[in-house]
């Protein structure tokens, strides 16, 4: 009988921001469990709230099957006497398995014949699967930090408080974290404090809620997000939106509310930046605005809907009365020191040991700032502009604003200077240096900005390798795959003519000459993350990046890459292109055999030509080249990728014609296949010169 | 409510579940933590419960009495639970009904907070406790101390006395707190913090400082590596309290040096890891005493330990 299986596991307050991910990795153990033991299920949800994680498996098996077995005791000729009956050694094998020595039978196997007896085995019930697996699965589970508690037996992520583990209704007999299982889960802390009796595995959620509690992650965030813009609609405003900031506090809290709080209208003069940085930061709170504006109003989220005494507002507004003060104090204090004044003091901030203080990488960056902005034909001004934001981009530093919300590194000095009124330009460049910081945060706007932040990921990256900080594994403590894809997305999207190749010759200026091919490596291997990350599939990105003999990666300017991938995307399911894949590889396996052949025959003098004249299908195929190449130059010239690969669609029915009617290899004709190889060696050049077509999936790999 | 009075709740609270109501230890110490009957008694397998009242100095946080919050020395209230109960959760949101937080008027969050003290070689693993969006204490169960993987784990609660002081009386400044009925805590300790601001970012004789951290140091690892003669051999024989209370000054000195903006990056960093060796050569030698002592506490421990 198969019914839905129940497992939850309750705890103490587990650290926000990971919640979800957590009850759908112990989806997938529990899944697995099952799996191994061949108990058939169907499909499996998880939930997951501050204090508990849980997971419903649809349809779990109540059993498994049965099954036949056969027990192998002394070879046949050591257990039966002459006569068939059996000997001590048969006697004392069935006496320790409990079986009259009867019941022994004769059994052929690979290594001869055998005693044996058969049994049937009872399949194991759900109950006993998990009890088998569960708390290694469980106990097995990562989470960025574990703990021991009480008298430091056990070690998850928090003290594990309850279990509750049902087969439809049926309590299973479990023990995890020597706790046994039930049917008792909690609510809310406080709004259901008791035992919640959970009758049956089906009902799980619905009992949680009439207990104020959300079990379901989605739901909590879309009931959250629900109640901020109401909330924000009653001011007559909206939230600035933050999806980092709903889902942190969407673990937060089992039954949320959101609380409006007020602040004085004069800390609407702090910088926009500052005000939402210290609302989030401190308080995990959303800021408010109408029309674009900030309005002296903040949200709050708490785990309850109700706050009788006015409690929950007066005490939030308190805190945050007092953090904006300490903003003020900040934004003001910061402001009494120029900020070009700070950087000499760089000198005593370390970078990292082995590539000493923070001035001396933004002296590097500046260096390789200049150097960029020459490669990309800036004017002599703002290449100087571009090394003046470098020298400065690191000062804020050692701001007090900085020290307070790490977040804002860059944007405080950027402020800051436009505040001094120094070049827009400089100001703007350094207030963006640091983005894009994530994949959903956008590349900077401004051309000395994105040269800066290239710059200063190019130092970090190049001089962090050099010294062997190497990202391993789920290891990346400097952050450098997210630079390096910030590098590459801000060449590509700007359409730079800058190739890794000039990128990793650039990066010579930072490094030296430490581990110069392990960083190319480096380069060229994150450059194919990147473009799969962007959804393009191994083929095409080989197709693009191979190119021209496998020379393309070092060499095509990063706003190439996308251009050409893109143009590759939309031909290669068209019919006529399929083909010309097909046909591509197949000439360039003929090349292969052909290749010996022409090695032996190069002092014959021969000359190319006169076979391809007196052949139709080869005559067309070279009048094709010599009519397509021009052109196809052309486009490539012009970037119009998708017109190269339209010239080079047309071969596909020419090419094809040749292989249906000609004879490449020609043993009896040494000096004809030596032609007809080299048309086809022309042909292969031409087709594979700006996109190696060969890389695609052709026709044939589509048949069974 | 007055800050006494919360005091006497609080202590009278937590002497009532089985703790050893301690005094405040009597040298300048950053948090309750470094008191030696938190900081030692967490080590090893006997069992512990004690509650005090540690007045704590952070002389970075003095403000001249200036900032309604931050202030140079305050009053924190620590308990050490070990092992750690299962409920300690709930006894800890007794402690809070007792002096009158009915949770259900307020939102009483467990957000993640991991604690540790590079200076203690100690970590561990646990919440801020957020009362309506304000910190009101640190809730830790703590991993290591000293160097030392613990078992059983001890639970710190620590508790801002001024905050919670502050929230009850729905008062916005630090000094308007009633001390007693006729006295503020600004009446009582304002001119202390401006004083002692002063001395800490501006007077503080950074000579002195120095070369007093160098000779407490020495004294430290003296006291540490302390011999007698017994029938006729060398054996050891630390005194490991001095030897902790002089590791503890040099805590001080750092946090005065520090806040005096005497020290470079790399000269606190080495400062720190100074501090730690010594304290943890203390747990050590404490280790080894109360092992050799027979850890006189794990008998009949329950009574005095449970509640």
């Amino acid at each position: 009988m198969s019914a839905p299986l129940l497992i939850e596991i309750g705890c103490e307050e587990i650290p926000a921001g990971g919640i979800a991910g957590a009850a759908e990795s112990l989806g997938r153990r529990i899944v697995a469990i099952l799996d191994q033991a061949g108990l058939a299920h169907g499909d499996a949800s998880a939930w997951g709230g501050s204090r508990r994680l849980a997971v419903r498996v649809e349809g779990v098996e109540e059993r498994q099957a049965d099954r036949e077995e056969t027990v192998l005791g002394p070879p046949a000729r050591a257990a039966f006497a002459g006569d068939g009956s059996p000997t001590a050694a048969a006697v004392g094998f069935a006496r320790k398995h409990g079986i009259p020595p009867a019941c022994l039978v004769a059994v052929r196997t690979d290594k001869g014949e055998y005693s044996a007896f058969r049994r049937t085995v009872r399949g194991r019930s759900v109950g006993e699967v998990l009890g088998a697996g569960l708390e290694q699965a469980v106990g097995g589970m990562s989470f960025p930090k574990t703990m021991r508690w009480g008298e430091g037996a056990h070690r998850w992520v928090r003290p594990v408080h309850w279990i509750v583990a049902l087969h439809g209704g049926e309590v299973l007999p479990l023990v995890l974290f020597g706790i046994e299982a039930d049917r008792h889960s909690r609510g809310h802390r406080f709004l259901a404090p008791g035992a919640v009796r959970i009758a049956d595995a089906g009902v799980y959620a619905a009992e949680l809620e009439r207990a104020f509690v959300l079990a379901d992650p989605a739901a909590r965030r879309g009931t959250l997000a629900r109640q901020l813009a109401e909330a924000a609609a009653a001011e007559s405003g909206e939230i600035v939106e933050d999806e980092r900031l709903l889902e942190e506090v969407a673990d937060l809290v089992e039954w949320p509310g959101v609380v409006t709080g007020r602040f004085a209208a004069e800390y609407l003069d702090l910088p926009r930046e500052v005000l939402v940085a210290t609302l989030r930061h401190h308080q995990k709170a959303f800021s408010v605005q109408r029309d674009g504006r900030l309005l002296p109003v903040f949200l709050a989220v708490a785990n309850t809907d109700r706050d009788p005494a006015g409690h929950v507002r007066r005490g939030n507004e308190w805190v945050v009365g007092g953090r904006l003060e300490d903003a003020r104090f900040f934004w003001g204090e910061d402001g009494k020191t120029e900020l070009a004044s700070r950087v000499a003091r760089l000198d005593g901030i370390v970078y990292h040991e082995k590539l000493g203080t923070y001035r001396e990488k933004a002296e590097r960056v500046a260096g390789l700032a200049g150097a960029l902005a020459r490669q990309l034909g800036l004017p002599e001004e703002e290449k100087g502009a571009a090394e003046r934001a470098s020298l400065l981009c690191k000062a804020d530093l050692l701001t007090g604003l900085v020290a307070e919300f790490p977040e804002l590194q860059g944007v405080v000095g950027g402020l800051l200077l436009r505040r001094e009124g120094v070049d827009e330009r400089v100001a703007a460049a350094v207030y963006e240096h640091y983005r894009p910081r994530g994949p959903d945060d956008d590349p900077p706007a401004t051309e000395l900005g994105a040269v800066l932040s290239v710059a200063d990921k190019l130092d970090a990256v190049a001089s962090l390798l050099a010294v062997g900080e190497r990202p391993t594994g789920s290891r990346d403590p400097f952050g450098l795959r997210r630079a390096t894809a910030g590098i590459f997305r801000i060449a590509c999207e700007r359409s730079w003519g800058v190739s890794i190749g000039a990128l990793w010759e650039l990066s010579a200026l930072a490094t030296g000459g430490e581990q110069r091919s392990e960083i190319f490596a480096y380069l060229e291997q994150r450059l194919g993350d990147f473009l799969r990350e962007r959804g393009f599939t191994l083929h095409e990105i080989d197709a693009v990046l191979q190119a021209g003999g496998g020379t393309a990666a070092a060499a095509l300017p990063l706003g190439d890459v996308l251009a050409r991938l893109e143009a590759v995307r939309a031909v290669r399911e068209r019919a006529d292109f399929r083909k010309l894949v097909e046909l591509t590889k197949r000439a360039s396996n003929i090349l292969r055999q052909t290749a010996a052949l022409i090695e032996r025959s190069a002092d014959a003098g021969w000359a190319p030509g006169a076979a391809i004249a007196a052949a139709g299908a080869a005559r067309r195929l070279e009048e094709t080249i010599g009519r397509e190449e021009p052109a196809i130059r052309t486009a490539a010239d012009r970037r119009a990728y998708a017109e190269v690969l339209d010239h080079l669609a047309d071969f596909a029915e020419p090419v094809a014609a040749f292989f249906d009617e000609v004879l490449v290899v020609d043993p009896e004709d040494p000096q004809g296949t030596y032609q007809r190889h080299e048309l086809l060696a022309r042909l292969g050049s031409l087709l594979t010169r700006y996109f190696d077509i060969r890389e695609l999936p052709g026709d044939a790999d589509r048949r069974p | 409510m007055t800050f006494q009075q919360l005091l006497l709740s609080i202590q009278a609270h937590w002497a009532g579940k089985g703790c050893v109501l301690q005094q405040p230890y009597d040298l300048e110490v950053g948090a309750g933590t470094m008191h030696p009957d938190t900081f030692f008694r967490v080590l090893g397998p006997e069992p512990w419960r004690v509650a005090f009242c540690q007045p704590s100095r952070r002389p970075c946080d003095g403000r001249y009495g200036e900032n309604p919050m931050r202030v140079y020395k305050h009053y924190q209230f620590q308990v050490i639970l070990k092992p750690a109960p299962l409920d300690v959760q709930d006894l800890y949101l007794d402690s809070l009904r007792a002096f009158g937080v009915d949770p259900l008027e307020h939102d009483i969050r467990f957000e993640e907070d991991n604690w540790e003290s590079p200076t203690l070689g100690a970590a561990g693993v646990g919440w801020q406790v957020l009362m309506d969006g304000m910190e009101i204490s640190q809730f830790t169960y703590f991993q290591q101390a000293g160097g030392f993987e613990l078992s059983p784990i001890s639970v710190e609660l620590t508790y801002g006395l001024e905050r919670i002081c502050m929230f009850l009386n729905d008062i916005r400044s630090i000094f308007e707190i009633p001390w007693s009925d006729s006295v503020t805590y600004g009446e009582v300790r304002r001119r202390e913090e401006v004083e002692h601001s002063a001395y800490s970012f501006r007077e503080a004789d950074v000579a002195l400082f120095r070369g007093q951290f160098e000779r407490w140091e020495a004294e430290a690892k003296r006291l540490l590596s302390r011999t007698v003669r017994a029938e006729g051999e060398e054996r050891a024989a630390p005194l490991v309290v001095p030897a902790y209370e002089a590791a503890l000054k040099c805590s001080h000195l750092f946090n005065v040096l520090d806040a005096r903006g005497a020290l470079s990056v790399t000269e606190r960093a080495a400062s720190i890891q100074r501090i730690r060796r010594l304290a943890c050569r203390c747990a050590e030698a404490y280790l080894r005493q109360r092992e050799e002592a027979g850890f006189p506490l794990l008998s009949g421990s329950d009574a005095g330990s449970r509640s």
